[in-house]
């Protein structure tokens, strides 16, 4: 894991405290956001360029995947 | 709290954060404030693929908060903030699209003109959560 990775992941773990004043869904949620940063954690990884390709892509794809369901609620789809 | 939130938000924002004075001793940099100028493309630098890489994950983290706030009620479906919402994240996402495509493919002037797209849309989804 490269440094910046880490430090985004820290970054992610530092946001916690801030919203999750104790209800549980917020803690699902902060750790939703969590994972999200952790994720990131194998791009880039020196070494494997393809296995760090085919990570890229699958973190891309649940992203966007996210992006649309986030969106056609919002919309009330 | 929903305040903090925004403000978690905003420090893991696509545009560099300029620290104020104030008077006291300078704090060590949080972990937030060090990844600032990493997400941001700096003067007279083009868009890597690292930030890109960090713009979809803070993109991704942004959405959780929405998604918590649509379930606790404080966005209601379908209401005009919750269009605004959905409105710049669908901004957010085809500009991050268009950045990582042009980016791959070495076109670092469109990679760059669509990042920053990619952040004024994020802006957007702050300044609608804000409401």
């Amino acid at each position: 894991m490269n440094d910046t990775l880490k430090l985004l992941i820290e970054a992610g773990k530092s946001i916690l405290p801030a919203i999750v004043p104790g209800a549980a869904v917020a803690i699902q949620i902060g750790k939703g956001i969590v994972d999200a940063l952790d994720a990131a954690k194998d791009i880039g990884t020196p070494g494997d360029q393809s296995a760090s390709a085919e990570t890229r892509e699958a973190i891309r794809a649940k992203i966007l995947e996210h992006f649309d369901d986030t969106i056609a609620g919002l919309r009330g789809d | 709290m929903r305040k903090m939130m925004i403000a978690a938000l905003a420090a893991l924002c696509l545009s560099a954060c300029a620290t104020s004075g104030t008077g006291k001793p300078p704090a060590p940099p949080s972990p937030i404030e060090q990844l600032a100028p990493i997400l941001a493309p700096l003067a007279g630098n083009h868009v890597t693929a690292e930030a890109i890489d960090l713009a979809f994950a803070a993109s991704d983290a942004a959405l959780y908060v929405v998604d918590f706030m649509r379930s606790v009620g404080w966005i209601t479906d379908g209401s005009p903030k919750a269009i605004a919402l959905a409105d710049a994240a669908e901004k957010l996402k085809g500009w991050l699209v268009v950045a990582d495509t042009a980016q791959r493919a070495g076109d670092v002037l469109k990679a760059d003109g669509a990042y920053n797209k990619a952040a004024a849309a994020y802006s957007l989804i702050l300044k609608a959560l804000e409401r």
